[in-house]
């Protein structure tokens, strides 16, 4: 059966102009996800997760170029200015961001924040917000949101920040819901409370979502598919079970093998700078099976199954 | 609310009475005995007659200890009774109380063009950031720091009152007088201003709940004025609250040079002349206000960040 496609990411670069040379941040990614799905995007700090999230957005800095094509719901993002993507955003594409406990303005009541997003939906009498905004946080799992409202960000826990800003996401009616790194930093109740409130999420709109985690724990959990991304590019990507039962790459299985419960045991070495990629397979440096061809010959993605995908010359 | 500001007033007794005894001290611990200045300005031929002096410093009460003169120069102040000058005689209370007005006319309207020129630039300066006009901006702040404020003054009095007879030259006849001295005053201390406002509105660019804006879809001027501008007042804040301090301290040479009857003269000639009362007294109400700004800063603060009045709250 053929689902509809809601994001289709093909041959995307992002780089950032800096005075020290091009950081190239993501390279010729290719992801498509599908009505209802959950795609779970891994990989450590710095290898360009985040900036791909971003770039579906067009929320980059000033110095940042991006190539390639974004279609969201048969729609090219990279034609279209910023004020229509303004309507796409928060409307169509709702966002979880990162860091819960800085990602809400301290100075303003939490009801004038999420009011904001309500008005960029559809503009409504303020009591009619009210109803709104109160409901919403009741979908969110809040016991006394009227209390929510009222208060300012400050007095929020780091979870309950977090369901605000999920709240915030759902006054729309997206199609996508992109989260970065919704766990990251937070303990274990409060991440089973994250997990919760996505999987809340998914149950009130029925969106797809892109989840962007260092966490590969909790996207094993979470996701249909799993893509992981290594120094700015895919090097494999296959569905949930495909991922955690049969790991192909060798840094796919290094991060297993750091996992508390494998041993903790780290991968050698430290990932190459996106300034001065390595020539060959850009992991080569730290891996055990590198041969004289990885060195030299930068390999690409050659799919196994029908949807597992993997970027190695030595599978 | 009510309470936390009481709360602020009645911590202050502590810092009221410091300042106090500090300002006594001076006059205690100087060399050169009182009751002889005194005696040479009430009777300048008169040369040293033991007997008068051993008057004078009756009067004075220059043989009491320490903490008993302390204790009635003290309990003077807080009815009001600030002394006598030694010089002319006049309630120090009164020439006080003429002085600090101009004083803090000149220091508000220095604080206003301070304010105005250093918010419109630092704006203007962060929105072009790295272009020509930011670079030219930042220079012009740097240059405009090494300027010493009395070359400006004499170059805005050549231009202004000299050349253009726009503004007059020295003295205050209305409140007009009050614009040239206030705009030297304020462009020289405008340079932190433009370049804290500059940082501030990029820092706050870069930050969480601005991302989070931008992804609800807020167009980037509704961003500026809904939240930037919020939480760049913090800063501005702190800073007014010295600029303002550092005004009122430091506008001897612009009060001089425009002829303007501020504290800052006076009490420089008072130290000169050795005239204790006037330098004592004008010392401590100087402490004061210094003191009673900052309160206000404080409580500004308490208006504007509800993390702070939460922490003030459960001091309490």
């Amino acid at each position: 059966m053929k689902t509809e496609s809601v994001l289709k990411i093909s041959n995307l670069n992002t780089y950032f102009q800096t005075p020290d040379g091009n950081v190239l941040a993501v390279c010729d990614v290719d992801i498509e996800i599908k009505k209802g799905e959950i795609v779970g995007l891994i990989g450590e700090t710095g290898c360009g997760k985040s900036v791909l999230g971003e770039s579906v957005l067009k929320v980059l800095p000033e110095n940042a170029v991006s190539t390639g094509s974004i279609l969201f719901q048969n729609e090219e993002l990279m034609d279209l200015q910023q004020k229509r993507m303004r309507e796409i955003r928060g409307r169509k594409i709702a966002v979880i961001p990162q860091n819960p406990s800085e990602a809400l303005n301290p100075l303003i009541k939490n009801k004038k924040q999420i009011f904001e997003a309500i008005d960029h939906n559809q503009k409504q009498l303020g009591s009619d917000k009210k109803k709104q905004a109160i409901g919403l946080l009741k979908k969110m799992h809040f016991k006394e949101p009227g209390q929510v409202l009222d208060s300012y960000p400050h007095r929020l826990s780091g979870g309950m920040k977090q369901r605000v800003l999920a709240a915030m996401g759902l006054c729309g009616n997206p199609s996508l819901l992109i989260a970065d790194e919704p766990t990251k930093g937070l303990d274990a109740i409060v991440r089973s409370q994250v997990i919760e409130t996505l999987m809340l999420f998914k149950e009130n709109t029925g969106t797809a979502m892109m989840l962007i985690t260092h966490d590969l724990n909790f996207a094993v959990k979470v996701c249909d598919r799993i893509a992981v991304m290594y120094a700015g590019e895919l090097i494999e990507m296959g569905s949930c079970s495909e991922i955690y039962n049969k790991p192909i790459h060798p840094y796919l299985m290094g991060l297993f093998m750091a996992q508390p419960e494998n041993g903790l045991v780290p991968i050698e070495g430290t990932s190459p700078s996106l300034i001065n990629l390595p020539q060959g397979c850009r992991f080569h440096e730290r891996c055990e099976k590198a041969s004289e061809k990885c060195r030299h010959f930068h390999p690409q993605m050659k799919k196994l199954t029908l949807t597992h995908e993997v970027r190695c010359w030595n599978p | 609310m009510k309470k936390i500001i009481i709360n602020r007033i009645v911590m202050l007794i502590p810092t009221v009475i410091t300042i106090a005894f500090l300002a006594f001290s001076i006059m205690y611990f100087s060399p050169g005995n009182p009751a002889e200045i005194l005696m040479h300005y009430r009777n300048p031929e008169g040369g040293t007659d033991p007997a008068a002096l051993a008057h004078y410093e009756e009067m004075l009460g220059l043989d009491d200890p320490f903490l008993t003169q302390f204790q009635n120069w003290f309990t003077g102040i807080v009815s009001g009774d600030f002394g006598e000058s030694f010089k002319t005689g006049n309630p120090v209370a009164e020439e006080f109380f003429y002085r600090i007005g101009y004083t803090l006319m000149l220091s508000l309207t220095g604080l206003f063009f301070s304010l105005i020129i250093g918010i419109t630039l630092g704006f203007i300066s962060a929105e072009f950031k790295d272009s020509w006009l930011d670079n030219l901006l930042r220079l012009t702040q740097s240059i405009k720091m090494s300027i010493p404020s009395f070359w400006l003054a004499l170059f805005f009095i050549y231009i202004f009152s000299t050349q253009l007879r726009w503004f007059s030259a020295f003295g205050y006849n209305s409140p007009k007088d009050l614009i040239l001295p206030g705009l030297v005053l304020g462009l020289s201390n405008s340079s932190r201003m433009v370049r804290l406002v500059r940082t501030c509105i990029l820092e706050e660019k870069g930050s969480g709940y601005v991302y989070t804006a931008r992804v609800k879809g807020l167009s980037e001027n509704q961003i500026f004025f809904r939240h930037i501008l919020k939480n760049i007042t913090l800063p501005i804040i702190t800073l007014t609250g010295v600029s303002l301090v550092s005004m009122i301290g430091g506008s001897l040479i612009i009060e001089n040079i425009f002829g303007l009857p501020g504290i800052g003269t006076y009490l420089v000639s008072a130290i000169m002349a050795k005239d204790y009362p006037v330098s004592m007294g004008f010392l401590f109400a100087y402490g004061v206000i210094i003191v009673f700004i900052n309160l206000f800063i404080d409580i500004l603060y308490q208006f504007v960040d509800p993390r702070v009045r939460d922490c003030a709250n459960a001091e309490i």
